[in-house]
């Protein structure tokens, strides 16, 4: 055992806790269910997995721990004590301790948890436990002694019919080697269907370091840059020497590299790819405990738990819905009796939704609560001195929404132990825009408040038109980008100070790309390319000079800058060797609003 | 003296389990050496051809041990494919449905190097091989 001792206690660590992640929700649905035998037979089996695992490390600790809890979950599977929600919530307490146990190992602090008290609470909890009925055990023992008179019989029988099978084994390999090619596929076919009902067929995975995949990651993105670099190259050398066989040959080379580099692109993003389940897993137990500690009744529902994110999404994203829901469990939902007065259903509920929508990975979290509290909020972005008594009156319910992410907000005035704690939801909105992402808030009076997230799938490389404004280059990243106009100068008008561009019958706020960057008096040709932008249920106008077309940049970040104040994503090289910034169309359309209100 | 080239099939849905038997093997002195996620998984890989002893473990989604082994058992192809089966605890009533299923013997976990190849080389001894 000592060869590759410390990688299999990693590996052990990270198995475990993966499985102990799965069983938490499973507690939840346990409560709701009763004592349903598949979910029992779940946790059961996922404790006596690390306990087996564990014994072999000699992590005995951890054995003892789920040793006992997992008595109780046989005892329950097996129908022979009454579950009780204090039963359930020793249970819940050893899967805690036996996450703490297990990060102990993880990282190696030489820590010992007190599993005493635990399990001395263990075995009460199973003397107390009521039995179910007293008939059926009974019975099944009866018969063990008659079954256990067969096995030598069928012992007996075995040695004898051993070698034709292993001949008859031996037969067939032989069989089909001498006509390889074709007796494969053949034998291949009818066996498949019979399988495909059980969903694994012979799914091969192996664990690799994320550190390698990240690597691949990064040469890929530098590929990514050297092909749109031969790109152009091959096409400046096409027009110029187009008669050229060697040539042709190029551009017939380089169009193969541009495939061939897509799809590894795609393959490798594919790789850091995980189900978002990942994520929504923890939710169940977090919204028992809270719904517990608040006296409130919370109905969750989640779908979508299948759709794949990057793996630095399922990282980052955690924290952000965590605050989010516990938002809506604190401060949207309401007690009991307030439901009951309004009409409302007494159980409250809070849905979490993931799909895919396009380029863009969607995550809703909505609550059927009171909404918020548009004035409310006025007043204490107001008393905060967030914004201006002036802005208090012409500011929209939506953007007065959008406040509490203003860094220092806190609507509870008592902070409470769930959601208040200092930091707000100004945290939020910085991991997901670290996401490249953005957070959008739909609430409506006793209706209830989605927040709404969304990020781009790809984080590293991205589709993005080049334009030109102030005679510098720029890149925009298409996913916002619904069309793209040409128009003149005299197609804007103007409302009450504000540039605005009618669009079929529509009326979108305009502004100047080098406005929105703070350029001062630039003159502007009459001739303007017009970028249409939608940033949730918010579209707007960007005005440049240029429209250069599109390209596969590859996000690279520029340290020190920070996206939300400067509105700048990165950089990136483009083919043709220049440096040019990327720009974020979320704090774009932040900047339209509020250069509308000037 | 057993054959040390023998291919076996490891099977546990736990990797780190799968692992530890593998080096446990090793140890031993096999080389060759398979692994399977659960019953179905591992019935398919049966179906592959080849395999000369399965080491499975009975709680496993999908197709658990048990039921593993009364496919295989009822196959005419994979019926005599020596079985051991893991268990956590000697149990007495899941050891008995398992005798009857026609398990080759079983081991209980943790258990070292030379348990295994005893209870191995026992089965393989009672074969004739």
């Amino acid at each position: 055992m000592s060869e590759g001792m410390e990688e299999i206690i990693a590996d052990f660590v990270t198995e475990a806790e993966e499985s102990l992640e799965k069983i938490d929700p499973l507690f939840v649905e346990l409560e709701a269910k009763g004592q349903d035998k598949d979910l029992l037979n779940e946790i059961f089996r996922s404790m006596h997995t690390i306990k087996g695992a564990a014994g072999f490390l000699g992590f005995q600790s951890i054995v003892d721990v789920a040793h006992k809890a997992e008595t109780i979950m046989k005892k329950l599977r097996d129908n022979e004590i009454q579950m009780s929600s204090s039963l359930i919530s020793v249970i819940l307490k050893s899967v805690d301790m036996l996450k703490a146990l297990i990060y102990h190992i993880k990282v190696n602090d030489g820590q010992e948890e007190d599993t005493a008290p635990l399990l001395k609470e263990l075995d009460d909890a199973l003397n107390k436990a009521q039995p179910v009925s007293s008939v059926e055990a009974p019975a099944e023992e009866k018969q063990q002694p008659t079954e256990e008179k067969q096995q030598p019989t069928e012992e007996k029988q075995q040695p004898a019919d051993v070698s034709p099978a292993v001949e008859s084994a031996k037969e067939v390999s032989v069989a089909s080697a001498d006509k390889p090619s074709v007796s494969v596929p053949g034998e291949d076919k009818p066996d498949k269907p019979a399988v495909s009902s059980v969903p694994t067929g012979p799914v091969q995975t192996l664990r690799v370091d994320i550190n390698r995949i990240d690597n691949v990651m990064n040469l890929t993105g530098e590929i990514v840059l050297v092909r749109n670099r031969l790109l152009n190259i091959a096409n400046y050398l096409e027009e110029k020497y187009s008669s050229d066989e060697q040539v042709t040959g190029l551009q017939e080379a380089v169009a193969f590299l541009d495939l061939v580099t897509s799809d590894m692109q795609l393959a490798v993003m594919k790789m850091r790819m995980q189900p978002i389940k990942k994520v929504f897993s923890k939710f169940p137990r977090l919204v028992r405990d809270l719904s517990k500690s608040l006296g409130k009744e919370v109905e969750l529902n989640i779908t979508g738990e299948d759709t794949e994110v990057d793996r630095s999404v399922i990282e980052r994203i955690g924290d952000p819905m965590v605050h989010i829901i516990r938002n809506a469990i604190d401060h949207g939902l309401e007690s009991v009796e307030e439901r009951k007065k309004k009409g409302k259903p007494p159980k409250g509920r809070v849905d979490i939704t993931a799909y895919q929508q396009g380029n863009q990975i969607i995550i809703e979290v909505s609550d059927d609560g009171r909404g918020i509290d548009i004035e409310k909020v006025k007043s204490k972005a107001l008393e905060k001195g967030l914004i201006t008594e002036e802005e208090v009156q012409r500011i929209s319910d939506e953007a007065a929404a959008n406040l509490i992410f203003l860094p220092g907000f806190s609507t509870v005035d008592k902070a409470t132990e769930l959601s208040g704690r200092g930091v707000g939801m100004d945290v939020v909105k910085t991991n997901i825009s670290r996401l490249n992402g953005y957070v959008e808030i739909v609430t409506n009076k006793d209706v209830g408040t989605t927040f709404r997230i969304s990020i781009p799938l790809t984080l590293a490389i991205i589709h993005a038109l080049m334009v030109r404004a102030g005679g510098v280059q720029y890149a925009i990243p298409l996913g916002p980008i619904e069309e793209t106009l040409k128009i003149a100068q005299k197609d804007i008008d103007n409302i009450t100070g504000q540039k605005v561009l009618a669009i079929r019958g529509k009326v979108y706020p305009l502004s100047e790309l080098t406005d929105i960057l703070g350029y001062t008096s630039v003159e502007h040709s009459d001739k303007r390319y017009v970028l249409v932008i939608a940033i949730g249920d918010k579209k707007f106008c960007v005005a440049v000079d240029e429209l250069l077309g599109q390209e596969e940049v590859v996000i690279k970040t520029i340290e020190g800058i920070d996206t939300d104040s400067t509105g700048i994503l990165g950089a990136t090289i483009t083919g043709d060797g220049k440096i040019v910034l990327i720009l974020d169309p979320s704090s774009m359309s932040r900047k339209v609003t509020s250069l509308a209100k000037v | 003296m057993p054959d040390l080239n023998m291919k076996i099939l490891v099977v546990d849905d736990f990797s780190t389990m799968r692992r530890i038997v593998k080096n446990i093997l090793k140890q031993i002195g096999y080389e060759n050496i398979e692994e399977a996620e659960d019953g179905a998984q591992a019935y398919a890989k049966l179906k592959e051809g080849g395999f000369g002893f399965v080491i499975t473990d009975w709680n496993m989604p999908n197709m658990d041990g048990l039921e593993f082994l009364k496919k295989t058992r009822s196959d005419p192809e994979l019926k005599d494919t020596p079985v051991l089966m893991v268990t956590a605890e000697a149990e007495k009533e899941k050891v008995v449905a398992a005798i009857q299923a026609g398990v080759n013997n079983y081991i209980v976990k943790p258990f070292t190097a030379e348990v295994l190849k005893e209870k191995m080389d026992k089965i393989l001894e009672k074969l004739g091989k």
